[in-house]
């Protein structure tokens, strides 16, 4: 009967696996076999092309690192004070706690959030600021916890070591914790980074136009076009053919983002967790 | 005295008096309420090897974590009683333990080098506490891997990862480590239950010459090595509450050629 139950789970487990791939296979080819006969030099135009999603790419791209910028320190700051600063048990469960609970609040919500308090409350209007701040907070809790998931796998001897030399904890954070912690804030990002490519309502109401603008000159006033927000507005269109074609070149093009960005940031990856393993 | 525990200037030499470098008095250790450790009273001399001898669950780790308060990391663990170092008491208010952990040292069971190079190692502390200028970590990694026999089998490869070594390597390489910061006391919890005989034996080398000049307190399972190494033995026995001093007897060892010279 255990058996049985064993192989059973195991099934399961087993399809669930093949589910998920079998999924994400089907989602990259329909992207992958419509999209390549858009791709070429004509997406990356400068101007005049309406083909072109240069600045769409851009645009994202300044959204992507700006969340990034500020995400990657809070959440490192929130991993250590999970792991590191907070004493109690139940202080950490209820930060945690936090954490998932933002992790879980619909995007839309950010979206209505960013409109009341960048656009109208700070008279931001729509900025790319406002888009990146808020993509900002809804990939921290991601970033948080590949962080401190990190800093938990790490070793103990290692910080009785350093302790046991006389370093402060400010210092066996800085000598121990963080060097370790650098795998975690890399796949991190990159989860972080995927989601806040990919969204499109934060930036819809606080952020992101079809056209007319280029690169921000400012934080008031100033919004840029984005990949996720062009692939909404060419969705609606549905009954022009050539926005069929636009369509799929500019998914293929941020497919290829996320790809790139993984495959980039694939080389630290390795040598931190080397470094980690063997010094 | 309690200055001595605030002062940010490194100790270099061990006072040369017969007066107890370390004190225990009525030490106890209790996990929530279940006691670890009850009415310790112990001296640890400025010189020599204490041996710390007992049966598993008695408190020796925990004992020797006490002297230098790296029980403050396990804080289901409350400690009462007196311990004092240089006559001033370790757990006063105002002192900081960190100063107090650089001047009495510690080497753990099994070796933790870090995920670094072995000279990134040898000078983990002095850098990251800002004890000398990087004009002077080489040579300081030099001394301290000299001292613990390790120089000349990794003076070609200081910049290889520290892992590589052997156990027996690494846990000389932690030694180093810990005496690059010129600590006044040393303490060893079961230094060698990791390693081979061979390892062992180096270890043990290097405890009988360390303790020309410092204390050396070493907590171990093994008579022989107990006999072989420590110039008092405490032996501590599991009462009914706890883990209790049962005796401290002096153990004569035979003196080593190095020590004879100075």
């Amino acid at each position: 009967m255990r058996r049985a139950v064993d192989r059973l789970f195991r099934l399961g487990a087993a399809l669930c696996a093949v589910g998920s791939i079998a999924a994400l296979a089907v989602i990259v080819t329909a992207i992958a076999r419509r999209g390549a006969p858009a791709l070429g030099w004509r997406l990356l135009a400068p101007s005049g092309d309406p083909e072109s999603v240069l600045y769409q790419l851009l645009g994202t791209l300044i959204l992507i690192a700006t969340a990034l910028a500020v995400a990657l320190p809070a959440a490192t700051a929130l991993a250590l004070l999970q792991t590191v600063y907070l004493a109690g048990a139940r202080a950490r469960r209820r930060l945690a706690l936090c954490l998932y609970a933002l992790n879980g609040v619909p995007s839309i919500l950010f979206g209505i959030f960013g409109l009341i308090v960048f656009v109208k409350l700070l008279g931001w209007g729509k900025s790319w600021l406002a888009g990146g701040l808020l993509l900002a907070m809804m990939i921290v809790p991601t970033l948080t916890v590949a962080i401190a998931e990190r800093i938990d796998a790490l070793p103990r001897k290692y910080l009785a070591a350093a302790a046991g030399l006389g370093l402060p904890r400010g210092r066996v954070v800085w000598s121990v914790i963080l060097p370790h912690s650098v795998v975690g804030m890399i796949s991190g990002s990159l989860l972080g980074l995927g989601r806040a490519a990919g969204e499109t309502a934060p930036i819809l109401f606080t952020a992101a136009v079809f056209s007319g603008v280029r690169l921000p000159d400012g934080i008031r006033e100033s919004p840029v076009l984005a990949l996720p927000y062009h692939i909404f507005v060419l969705a609606q269109d549905s009954f022009d053919p050539a926005a069929g074609s636009r369509l799929w070149g500019a998914a293929a093009v941020l497919l290829l983002l996320t790809l790139a960005a993984s495959l980039l940031a694939l080389p630290g990856r390795l040598a931190a967790r080397e470094e980690a393993r063997h010094g | 005295m309690a200055e001595a525990l605030r002062s940010p200037a490194p100790a270099t030499t061990v006072p040369a008096t017969s007066r107890p470098v370390i004190l225990c008095r009525a030490l106890g250790v209790s996990a929530g309420r279940r006691p670890v450790l009850r009415g310790i009273d112990l001296e640890v001399p400025p010189r020599g090897v204490l041996g710390i001898l007992g049966p598993s669950g008695a408190g020796k780790s925990t004992l020797l974590k006490c002297l230098n308060r790296l029980v403050d990391l396990e804080p289901e663990l409350v400690v009462q009683g007196r311990v004092d170092f240089h006559g001033a008491p370790v757990y006063g208010a105002g002192v900081d333990p960190d100063r107090l952990r650089e001047r009495i040292g510690i080497l753990f069971q099994q070796p933790a080098v870090f995920p670094r190079s072995i000279y990134q190692n040898a000078i983990f502390g002095v850098r990251h506490l800002g004890r000398a200028p990087r004009r002077r970590w080489r040579q300081i990694a030099e001394t301290a891997l000299r001292r613990v026999h390790l120089w000349a089998e990794v003076r070609d490869r200081l910049d290889r990862p520290a892992a590589e070594l052997s156990v027996g390597q690494q846990q000389r390489l932690c030694l180093a480590r810990t005496l690059a910061l010129e600590p006044e006391v040393v303490l060893m919890d079961e230094p060698t239950s990791a390693l081979d005989p061979r390892a062992t034996a180096a270890i043990e080398e290097l405890i009988a010459e360390l303790s020309a000049r410092r204390a050396v307190v070493l907590v171990t399972h093994d008579e022989d090595q107990a006999r072989r190494v420590c110039d008092r033995i405490a032996r501590l026995r599991l009462g009914d509450r706890g883990g209790e001093l049962a005796e401290v007897v002096p153990n004569p060892r035979p003196r080593r050629r190095e020590e004879q010279g100075g």
